[in-house]
C-alpha cells in the first residue's frame, strides 16, 4: 500500500492537506533521507514490541537540529502527528506511529559524539550515538557510560533518555536520569529549549522517560563515570529459585552495593545453554545468579568474601568467581543474550517488566509461574534481582491469534500482579503503546487528568507521539478499578 | 496569615479552599530557609506543613520507607538507623529542624549530589494537592519505576511552586559500618583547587569531595568516605588526608563552615573551572564546591550568566497546576 493508497481513509480537506504537506516535505529532505515506499518504511511500523504495528506515512532522516525544527515545525502548520525514533530497540511500542498519519523522525543519522571533557567527566552527544558506543570511545580517558541496556550495541542514547532506559548496572548507578545533565529538545512547536540540571524547576529530569511525547532530543550531555580499578562476577547456581532469592535479600541487606545482582531461570538457561551465547550455565539448575561488584580494590576486597559467604550460606550447586575480563565478559554473555536465545522457544517474544519490593519476589515469582501454566503459554524468568524488577518472558507465535490472547492475558495479570504487591507495571521499558490498559491500575482519572495537563505544557497541540505513556480520554480499558475503586479488574 | 493544619486531611481541606477562592499561598515547613528565593510579605498566606510528621510505610527489607513532609531530616535519620538504614542526601545543616519536604523541595547544593546520594535520585513516589485543588500522585513505593511522568522531579528543587506535597516515598540503603571525614591541611585556594581536581581523578568511591573555602583567602579539601571499617581505612590511606570525624556522625556533619552562612550565592560549574571561580573569589568569602559542581558561598557573585532552561514550559506549567503556589519565590515567575 502506497502512502497515497493509505490516504484513502482521509477525505477532503483532511487528504489535501496530507498531500500538501508530503509535497513541502519532500523539498526539506533529498529523497535518500526521506523515505515513503512501503518496503523502507516496513521495518518503521513497530519497535520491540511487534503486537501493535502500524504504517507511518512518511519516514524523515534529519542530520542536524536545525532540519528536526523544519520538520516539526511543518507537522505543528499542518497538524500532522510525528514522533522521535532512535533505533527501534523499545519494548513497550514507543516508536509505533500513530492511528493518524504520522512522520517518523528517524535520528539514527545525527550520531556524532560532539565533545568529551575528561577532566570533567562529561560528553556531548548526538541522540543517534549508540549507548556501547560512547563507552567505547571514552575508555582511552579510563572513563565508561553506566546505563546499560540489554540492547545496548545496537540502542541510542537519545532512545535512551526518552524512556529513561535501566539495565543490569543500575541497581548501583541509577537509570538514565541519574547520568544525564543536560539536553536540547525540539517541541512540538518547533522551538528549541535547553534542559540543563541545576537551572531552574528540573524540567530536563521530568522530560527524561517522558516517553518521546514532549519533544525531540537533539543533543545530550551526560555524565561519565571512572572506568573501576576492579571488577569481580560471580556465577553461582541453585537447586531452586528461593535459595537465588535469599542470596540476593542476604546480600542487599547488607552494606554491600553490588553492581548487578541478576537471576536466570532454568528455561532460560536451557535456552541460552543452546543457542550461541551459552556460557557454560549449568544445565540443571533451577536459577543461576549473577553478581558483580566493582570499584576500588580495596572496596572489592573488602566485601568479596561477604558475597561468597552470603552465596554460601544458600548452599550452591556450584559458584565461580573471577576478575578475568574474558571470563568474565562469559559469564555475562548467557544474560545480555538471554533474550536472543529466546527465539529458539518461538516465533515471537513478549517481554514483560514489571517490578515489585524485592522481598516479595519469590512468592510473586512463584505465582507468575502459576499463571503462566494457568493461560498455557511458555513462561521464562530474566530479572533485575536486586531492583525487584522482574522481566517474564513469553514465547509464542504470533500468526495465532487465539495463542495471542492468552498472551496478553497473562501478561495482564502478571502487571496486575505487580501492582497488588506494591509495585510498579514497568520498571524500566515505558508505558508506551503496550500498558495503557495496564496504567489506571497504579493511577487515578485525576493522575492521567494531570500527566494530560503535563504534556499539554509542552505539546499544545498533542502532535508529538500521541496515544503512548498514559491512556488518553475515557479510554482507560479493562485494568481501570486497582485505585478508582479499591480492587484489581476482573481477569 | 498563617495556619497549621494539624493532618493531611486538614492540609487538604485548607488548599482546597484557598484553591477555591484563588488566593496565593506558600506551603511552609518549619520555615528554615524562608530568605531564599523572593521575600514572603506581610499579607502572604502561608500554611504550614509541620504537623505533618509521621513515617507512613516503613519497609527496611526493601529500602523504601514513606513520610510526611514535615518530618524533620534529624528525625528521619534517627528511624532508620534503628534498622540500620541511612537516607542518603546530605549531611545538611541544622537537620534536627529542616524537613524532608523543605530539602527536597529546596534541594541545596549537597556533598552527595554526584551520584545516587542527591535529593532527586532519592524520592521514588509523592503524594500531593495541587493549586487547582486536585490530589495526584506519581512514582511509587518501589526503587525502580518508569510509569507515569517522573513529577518527582518536578518537586525536588521547584520551591513548593507546582504543588503541595503530602506524602513522599523514599529510597534508602543500609547504614555504612562506619564512615570518616577527610581534610587536607588549608593551603591557598589556587593550591587546594589543584589538590581537589587530583583528588577527584584518585578518590572514586569517596562519598563526598568538598573544596571548602575558609576565611583569608585560604582552602581546604575534604572528603567523606564510608563503608566497611577495611575499606575506609584503605581509602583514608590511600587519600593522604588526615581524619577529622570518624563513626556514624560523621554522616550527619559537616566538618567545615556552616553551610546556612553560604547564602550569597549557590550554582554549578565545571569541576575544570573550579580554579578560575576560586581566584576570582573574595578573600573573605566562605562556602563549597561539592564533588559535581554545585557550590554555594557566602558572598553574592557577579557576572552569573542568565540560566538558559525552558522558562516558558515552567510558566505553562505552573498555571497547569493551579498558578496560586508561591507567587514570586521562583525565577521562572518573573521569566518573560
Amino acid at each position: 500500500m502506497s502512502p497515497e493508497c493509505r490516504l484513502g481513509r482521509l477525505h477532503g480537506p483532511q487528504e489535501r492537506a496530507i498531500v500538501q504537506f508530503l509535497d513541502t516535505l519532500s523539498r526539506i529532505l533529498p529523497p535518500e533521507r526521506l523515505l515513503r515506499d512501503n518496503v523502507s518504511m516496513m521495518a518503521y511500523e513497530c519497535d520491540g514490541f511487534p503486537m501493535h504495528r502500524q504504517p507511518p506515512l512518511a519516514v524523515a532522516l534529519p542530520r542536524t537540529t536545525a532540519e528536526v525544527q523544519q520538520l516539526v515545525r511543518l507537522c505543528c502548520d499542518h497538524g500532522v502527528t510525528f514522533l522521535g525514533r532512535g533505533a527501534g530497540t523499545g519494548l513497550s511500542g514507543g516508536a509505533t506511529p500513530d492511528e493518524r498519519p504520522t512522520l517518523v523522525i528517524e535520528m539514527a543519522a545525527m550520531k556524532r559524539i560532539l565533545a568529551v571533557e575528561p577532566d570533567d567527566r562529561i560528553a556531548v552527544v548526538e541522540p543517534g550515538v549508540v549507548n556501547l558506543e560512547l563507552s567505547r570511545t571514552v575508555q582511552p580517558f579510563g572513563l565508561c557510560y553506566a546505563p546499560d541496556p540489554s540492547s545496548q550495541s545496537a540502542c541510542t542514547l537519545g532512545g535512551n533518555a526518552s524512556e529513561n532506559s535501566g539495565g543490569p548496572h543500575c541497581f548501583k548507578y541509577g537509570m538514565t536520569t541519574d547520568h544525564l545533565i543536560g539536553a536540547k529538545m525540539v517541541l512540538a512547536s518547533g522551538e528549541l529549549v535547553e534542559l540543563n540540571e541545576g537551572e531552574g524547576p528540573d524540567l530536563l529530569g521530568l522530560a527524561t522517560g517522558s516517553e518521546g511525547t514532549f519533544g525531540i532530543f537533539t543533543e545530550l550531555t551526560v555524565r561519565l563515570l571512572p572506568v573501576p580499578e576492579l571488577v569481580r562476577t560471580w556465577l553461582a547456581a541453585f537447586a531452586t529459585m528461593g535459595q537465588a532469592c535469599r542470596a540476593v535479600s542476604s546480600i542487599v541487606a547488607s552494606n554491600i552495593v553490588p553492581a548487578a545482582l541478576e537471576v536466570l531461570d532454568h528455561l532460560t538457561i536451557q535456552a541460552v545453554e543452546a543457542s550461541v551465547y551459552a556460557a557454560g550455565y549449568p544445565a540443571d539448575a533451577a536459577a543461576v545468579l549473577l553478581v558483580e561488584l566493582d570499584g576500588t580494590r580495596a572496596s572489592v576486597d573488602s566485601d568479596s568474601p561477604l558475597v561468597e559467604q552470603y552465596i554460601a550460606e544458600q548452599q550452591p550447586l556450584s559458584i565461580e568467581g573471577t576478575t578475568d575480563a574474558q571470563q568474565r565478559k562469559r559469564l555475562w554473555q548467557g544474560r545480555k543474550g538471554a533474550f536472543g536465545a529466546m527465539g529458539r522457544l518461538a516465533p515471537d517474544l513478549y517481554v514483560l517488566d514489571g517490578v515489585v519490593p524485592r522481598s516479595r519476589l519469590e512468592p510473586v515469582l512463584q505465582r507468575v509461574v502459576e499463571i503462566g501454566r494457568e493461560y498455557d503459554v511458555t513462561l521464562s524468568n530474566v530479572f533485575h534481582a536486586g531492583d525487584g524488577n522482574l522481566h517474564p518472558n513469553i514465547s509464542y507465535d504470533g500468526r495465532d491469534p487465539v495463542v495471542c490472547a492468552r498472551v496478553k492475558a497473562a501478561g495482564m495479570e502478571i502487571l496486575k500482579l505487580c501492582v497488588d504487591e506494591g509495585g510498579s507495571i514497568t520498571g524500566e521499558h515505558g508505558v508506551g503503546r503496550e500498558k495503557l490498559d495496564h496504567v489506571p491500575l497504579m493511577f487515578t482519572d485525576v493522575d492521567i487528568e494531570v500527566f494530560h495537563d503535563v504534556k499539554r505544557c509542552f505539546d499544545p497541540n498533542e502532535l508529538c507521539n500521541p496515544g503512548k505513556a498514559f491512556p488518553s480520554g475515557g479510554a482507560c480499558g479493562e485494568g481501570r478499578s486497582a485505585r478508582n475503586e479499591g480492587a484489581l479488574g476482573a481477569r | 496569615m498563617h495556619v497549621d493544619p494539624a493532618n493531611r486531611t486538614e492540609v487538604v481541606a485548607v488548599v482546597r479552599e484557598l484553591s477555591k477562592q484563588r488566593v496565593p499561598f506558600y506551603p511552609q515547613g518549619n520555615g528554615t530557609t524562608t530568605d531564599r528565593g523572593a521575600p514572603i510579605g506581610d499579607i502572604e498566606q502561608t500554611v504550614s506543613l509541620a504537623q505533618l510528621d509521621t513515617v507512613t510505610r516503613f519497609a527496611p527489607e526493601d529500602l523504601t520507607c514513606g513520610v510526611e513532609p514535615g518530618l524533620t531530616v534529624a528525625k528521619l535519620r534517627d528511624q532508620l538507623e534503628e534498622a540500620s538504614l541511612a537516607f542518603e542526601p546530605g549531611p545538611f545543616a541544622n537537620e534536627d529542624r529542616r524537613t524532608i519536604g523543605g530539602i527536597l523541595a529546596e534541594a541545596p547544593p549537597s556533598p552527595r549530589g554526584f551520584d545516587r546520594g542527591s535529593p532527586r535520585s532519592n524520592l521514588i513516589g509523592i503524594a500531593a494537592i495541587d493549586g487547582n485543588g486536585r490530589e495526584l500522585h506519581a512514582g511509587g513505593n518501589v526503587v525502580k519505576n518508569v510509569a507515569g511522568y517522573d513529577l518527582m522531579k518536578l518537586y525536588v528543587g521547584s520551591g513548593g511552586a507546582y504543588f503541595v506535597a503530602l506524602e513522599l516515598q523514599l529510597r534508602c540503603v543500609p547504614l555504612p559500618e562506619t564512615a570518616r571525614w577527610l581534610a587536607a591541611p588549608a593551603t591557598s585556594r589556587a593550591d587546594a583547587a589543584h589538590a581537589w581536581l587530583e583528588l577527584r581523578r584518585r578518590l572514586a568511591d569517596a562519598r563526598a569531595l568538598d573544596l571548602c573555602m575558609l576565611p583569608g583567602g585560604r582552602a581546604r579539601v575534604e572528603a567523606l568516605v564510608a563503608g566497611s571499617e577495611r575499606f575506609v581505612d584503605a581509602l583514608s590511606e590511600a587519600s593522604g588526608l588526615e581524619a577529622i570525624a570518624n563513626g556514624r556522625a560523621a554522616m550527619r556533619m559537616l566538618p567545615g563552615a556552616d553551610e546556612e552562612s553560604h547564602c550569597g550565592a549557590r550554582g554549578r560549574l565545571r569541576a575544570s573551572e573550579a580554579p578560575l571561580f576560586v581566584a576570582e573569589l573574595p578573600p573573605d568569602c566562605v562556602g563549597r564546591i561539592h564533588h559535581h559542581g554545585s557550590f554555594a558561598m557566602s558572598a553574592a557573585l557577579t557576572g552569573s550568566p542568565a540560566p538558559t532552561y525552558a522558562s516558558g514550559v515552567a510558566l505553562r506549567l505552573k498555571q497547569a497546576f493551579g498558578g496560586i503556589l508561591c507567587p514570586g519565590r521562583t525565577s521562572f515567575d518573573t521569566a518573560t
